[in-house]
């Protein structure tokens, strides 16, 4: 990401982390040179693991803290210096920080009153903030007497009920249960249609950041990997970081033995050729790691040129409830893992398990080299 | 809302784990288990400790402040013919026994004790007994009561014998009026003296204020001193803890005369004011109210920290971001977001503090001497100097009551341990359900 190409997207860029560097005490580095567009009505989600980042990036934005240099725009204008209150962002911390003392609307209802709205004017439209979280019954229950799920409502409505510039989410469902928080992701999504918000939202959590994102920015060691839609930064990463991070996926390393534009060669370790999409190698002898997703591996494939093919034995099968990993081995010795229908599975792959899997070269993409 | 997306069998598992769980816990507290009373076996001898050594002195101070035996050991037939006969005046049997008492008592050194009752607590009638017990006893008289009334016509007054029922009775409130610098009329009702002749309820009003000032000085200092506690790093945090846990082992003995050194005339104040040209001459500082109450809230400093401290430390400084993120300016946070959330600390504080002040002797005693009594020193002068057991007492059960009456509004107010307990059983209830169907 290029800090400075926004002439064109100037009309729709809202929010803008230009080069942001933040250095607690000597020498820990939180965040190095993180650069980032965020435009206006989308959802943007920072994934990436913890200490990476993102937290210190979204606490920037909702204005707790200051970078040490490098700048964050709003409109353009820099908001670096403008204090929380005065930012209209709307925030969801991981704790939900709910006030204990106030019940359910008193607790939605405080950034309208905080904003000098009257009572009843107030209490009317935390109650509609709490209908539109589908809380309209437990409007009188101090936070201690919800459950987790309840709470993490309560904070959603509170920060968005007076219609904020930007709502900031940090980690907002770490702390529920799966079935829960993935209930929750549809909510969340269903509330960003409606109102259609700019969100920025952090997770470590794959699934949940395609769930519910409109583009992903992956962030780790301080500093923005790569940005794109969920499918592309899925289908095509740039690098074997955001690979892993982004899912499943087969990494194999290898030497670049020919290289064409679209179409490249290599020699893995192990011993095998392989044809792949060259995406972040520098020419022939280069060292890089090859990375294809499990549900791309084909077993026992019609014919087709295009295809890396290699002789292989089923090794172990893990039923997963909607599709079953079959571990492989090649003769070579090299493991990979395919995800493939449960019916194909039912069948059994013969006495010996012997089988043969392929790949499309576009399907397999040649990253940087390993560290 | 989980149950919503939760497959239906497991569903039904979590309703019959649940199910299993309340009808366990239902069992163990209906059907007390071996168990459970072992436990009680096990606590019996704290039990007896607490009840022997905290208990029953705790009841003996209450029954000594109201008890009135002095009559009734002494002249015992009278006191059960007074019971007995409830006209006033009484008839017969009363006065003969009265006549009988004080003729017996005539020979006795414990006369003047038996009658001390009653100088204190009506002199006319005091006066009235001495009156009889010279002249007595002719003889032969026919009539006892018309003998007396023959005497002095006030024997006939119905005030006079309420007044003695109320002296011969077994408790008597005397105590707690005289205490609250007030008198009863014969039939009953509080009268309090006039102001320049009160003494006691000074005292007690006094040190009730001392204590509130302590309390609310401590509270001003203490209250930021927590928070800078729980938001500063953890290693000078846990510095400072131990110099504030230093200062709450430090003897009592020790701090007060590091107060007196300080404020005395040869001390640090006078020496920084005299080297500042403030003042010409050292200042007299002690032994003054202001003294004590700046001791007093220094020796009691820890007792408001600690407790805002652990309050402090359990709310998240979350709930300060959100409230700025909110668009409540910093100050404003604290105000409606800190502050409520953290308000049991500061009750666990002032109570513990305001309860420490009105209660403490050795440094009111040394740092404000006689320029300031309090209801502890009184209560070590009636005790110890003039031996009035019953106002001692009574003073001591003036702050046990306050103690008790404001520990309960906090607990009612702040701690519903029943309500806490139950709703720990609660949760721990769906976690072991949640964990099973997870399974």
């Amino acid at each position: 990401m290029a800090a400075n190409d926004s002439s064109e997207n100037g009309s729709k860029c809202l929010l803008k982390f230009v080069d942001v560097h933040k250095t607690f005490r000597e020498d820990v580095l939180a965040l190095r040179g993180l650069s980032l567009e965020i435009f206006d009505g989308e959802f943007l989600t920072l994934l990436g693991p913890s200490g990476g980042g993102k937290s210190t990036a979204l606490m920037m934005l909702a204005g707790f803290d200051t970078p040490t240099s490098g700048d964050i725009l709003y409109r353009g204008q820099s908001i670096a210096e403008i204090p929380a209150h005065r930012r209209n962002f709307g925030v969801v911390f991981q704790t939900r920080a709910l006030f204990p003392h106030l019940n359910a609307l008193q607790n939605v209802a405080y950034p309208l009153r905080m904003r000098g709205v009257g009572r009843s004017e107030a209490n009317k439209r935390a109650r509609e903030a709490l209908n539109r979280v589908r809380l309209s019954t437990l409007v009188v229950k101090r936070p201690a007497r919800l459950a987790a799920g309840e709470q993490a409502r309560v904070a959603l409505a509170r920060a968005m009920v007076f219609e904020p510039d930007v709502i900031v989410m940090d980690e907002p469902l770490a702390a529920l249960d799966t079935d829960l928080a993935i209930h929750m992701e549809e909510e969340i999504r269903q509330l960003h249609e409606e109102l259609g918000n700019t969100v920025v939202y952090a997770t470590q959590d794959h699934n949940e950041a395609i769930a519910l994102s409109d583009r992903i920015a992956i962030v780790n060691a301080g500093a923005v990997q790569q940005t794109g839609t969920p499918e592309s930064l899925y289908e095509k990463p740039q690098n074997a970081y955001t690979a892993r991070f982004m899912g499943e996926t087969n990494m194999l390393q290898g030497t670049v033995t020919k290289i064409n534009v679209g179409a490249c060669r290599v020699t893995l370790d192990t011993g095998e050729e392989v044809s792949a999409t060259p995406v972040n190698v520098t020419g022939r002898g280069a060292r890089t790691r090859i990375s294809v997703r499990p549900e791309r591996l084909l077993i026992n494939p019609g014919e087709d040129d295009e295809l890396n093919r290699f002789k292989a034995s089923v090794v172990g099968m893990d039923f997963r409830g909607d599709h079953t990993l079959l571990h492989l081995r090649l003769s070579s010795g090299t493991q990979l893992e395919a995800k493939i229908a449960n019916s194909l599975a039912e069948n059994g792959f013969g006495s010996d398990g012997n089988i043969e899997v392929g790949w499309h070269a576009r399907h397999c993409r040649a990253l940087d080299p390993p560290a | 809302m989980a149950t919503g997306t939760l497959t239906e069998s497991a569903r039904e598992q979590k309703i019959a784990t649940l199910r299993a769980y309340v009808s366990g816990l239902a069992h163990s507290i209906n059907r007390p288990s071996r168990l459970t009373l072992l436990s009680y076996a096990l606590c019996a001898p704290l039990l007896l400790v607490l009840g022997l050594c905290f208990i029953l002195p705790l009841l003996y101070v209450l029954h000594t402040g109201l008890a009135n035996s002095v009559v009734g050991d002494a002249w015992p037939q009278f006191v059960d013919a007074l019971s007995e006969d409830h006209e006033n005046p009484p008839g017969e049997p009363v006065f003969r026994a009265l006549a009988d008492a004080l003729e017996r008592q005539q020979e006795d050194e414990a006369y003047t004790l038996t009658l001390k009752p009653f100088s204190q607590q009506d002199p006319g009638l005091w006066r009235l007994l001495l009156q009889i017990a010279k002249t007595l006893p002719p003889e032969n008289f026919a009539s006892a009561k018309a003998w007396f009334i023959g005497k002095n016509p006030a024997w006939a007054e119905p005030d006079t014998w309420q007044v003695m029922r109320r002296i011969a009775a077994p408790y008597t409130t005397y105590n707690v009026v005289n205490a609250l610098d007030g008198s009863l009329t014969p039939g009953g009702t509080l009268r309090l003296k006039p102001p320049d002749r009160r003494d006691y309820s000074l005292v007690i009003r006094d040190t009730l204020l001392m204590g509130i000032s302590v309390t609310v000085i401590a509270l001003l200092i203490g209250y930021p001193l927590a928070y800078r506690l729980v938001t500063m790093p953890k290693a000078p945090a846990r510095a400072v803890l131990s110099i504030l846990l230093l200062l709450l082992w430090a003897s009592v003995l020790v701090k007060t005369y590091a107060w007196l050194a300080i404020f005395d005339r040869n001390g640090v104040v006078n020496g920084i004011l005299l080297g500042m040209g403030a003042i010409d001459e050292p200042l007299a500082m002690r032994p003054s109210r202001t003294v004590l109450i700046v001791a007093m809230t220094y020796a009691l400093l820890p007792f408001m920290i600690l407790p805002i401290y652990q309050t402090m430390r359990r709310v998240s400084l979350d709930q300060l971001r959100a409230a700025v993120s909110l668009g409540a300016s910093p100050a404003r946070a604290v105000f409606t977001a800190y502050l409520p959330a953290t308000t049991p600390g500061i009750a666990a504080g002032c109570l513990l503090v305001f309860v420490l002040s009105i209660g403490y002797y050795t440094l009111p005693a040394l740092a404000a001497g006689p320029a300031q009594t309090t209801m502890s020193m009184l209560l070590v002068e009636f005790a110890l100097t003039i031996a009035n057991n019953g106002m001692a007492a009574t003073m001591a059960s003036f702050i046990l009551l306050i103690t008790a009456g404001l520990f309960i509004v906090y607990v009612r107010t702040f701690a519903p341990i029943r309500g806490e307990v139950m709703r720990r059983v609660w949760r721990q209830g769906n976690q072991v359900s949640s964990r099973s169907s997870s399974k």
